[in-house]
């Protein structure tokens, strides 16, 4: 599990990383579960859902992160 | 306690789906871990161990558990009932495991119990108590015997 690092991260990077990982996750569930509930069987998710959701919530992350990453501990899940 | 859990692969009860909730659940513990993990990181040096990494991942995963809302001895239980759990194919309560749970507290009383064993005597006392406080186990012939007898002089009563 452990690869040779010679190079060390800002932590805000890293948090940054975090946060995004968790918008994107959050963004896609959402949407695919909108997605789901406007279909036939409106209880059901599934991978094509997600697969659409993830197209849009890629556009939404990349306006994120141009808006800079998390600056505080605002951002944490509850 | 030699035998060791079947992969999740084989277990038969294995479903194809998740429930929305413990997607949601899942997503918010893991990005929680993964907060409480990049705080453990800073306090190691440059070059850290595998070993304490794996300390700090300990400590991410607890304090992640008490973010959830779970009390410290909940925790350790939990976990203790994990490991049991793990070792075991299947953990119906037994003299075996009642055994086991005298001898760890023999052990406590004497204050050679390691961290490990500490945490197996919690999750055989939560697997104890699960077991005792299980229906099987309570004297519900008993309490449904008086239940109907109950009923009985309700609607005796009621008809007079």
């Amino acid at each position: 599990m452990r690869e040779k690092a010679d190079f060390r991260i800002d932590v805000g990077a890293a948090k940054a990383l975090i946060y995004w990982k968790s918008l994107f996750a959050d963004e896609v569930a959402a949407r695919a579960r909108r997605l789901a509930a406007e279909s036939s069987q409106p209880e059901h998710v599934t991978l094509s859902h997600y697969q659409q959701a993830a197209q849009i919530a890629v556009r939404s992350l990349s306006a994120a992160i141009l808006d800079g990453g998390p600056s505080s501990d605002d951002h944490k899940a509850a | 306690m030699t035998t060791t859990k079947p992969h999740e692969s084989e277990q038969p009860e294995s479903r194809e789906e998740i429930s929305g909730a413990a997607d949601f659940w899942i997503r918010t513990f893991v990005t929680q871990f993964e907060r409480h993990a990049l705080e453990a990181s800073r306090e190691l040096p440059p070059d850290a161990s595998a070993p304490e990494l794996q300390a700090a991942t300990a400590r991410a995963i607890l304090a992640t558990f008490l973010d959830s809302g779970m009390e410290f001895e909940s925790a350790m239980e939990l976990l203790g009932q994990a490991a049991v759990d793990w070792r075991s194919v299947d953990v119906p309560w037994s003299d075996a495991l009642n055994q086991r749970r005298f001898e760890l507290i023999d052990k406590e009383i004497q204050g050679s119990l390691t961290p490990a064993e500490n945490i197996e005597l919690a999750g055989l006392t939560k697997s104890m108590r699960d077991h005792v406080e299980s229906e099987t186990n309570l004297p519900m012939k008993g309490a449904r015997a008086l239940h109907r007898n109950l009923l009985q002089l309700k609607s005796a009563g009621e008809s007079e």
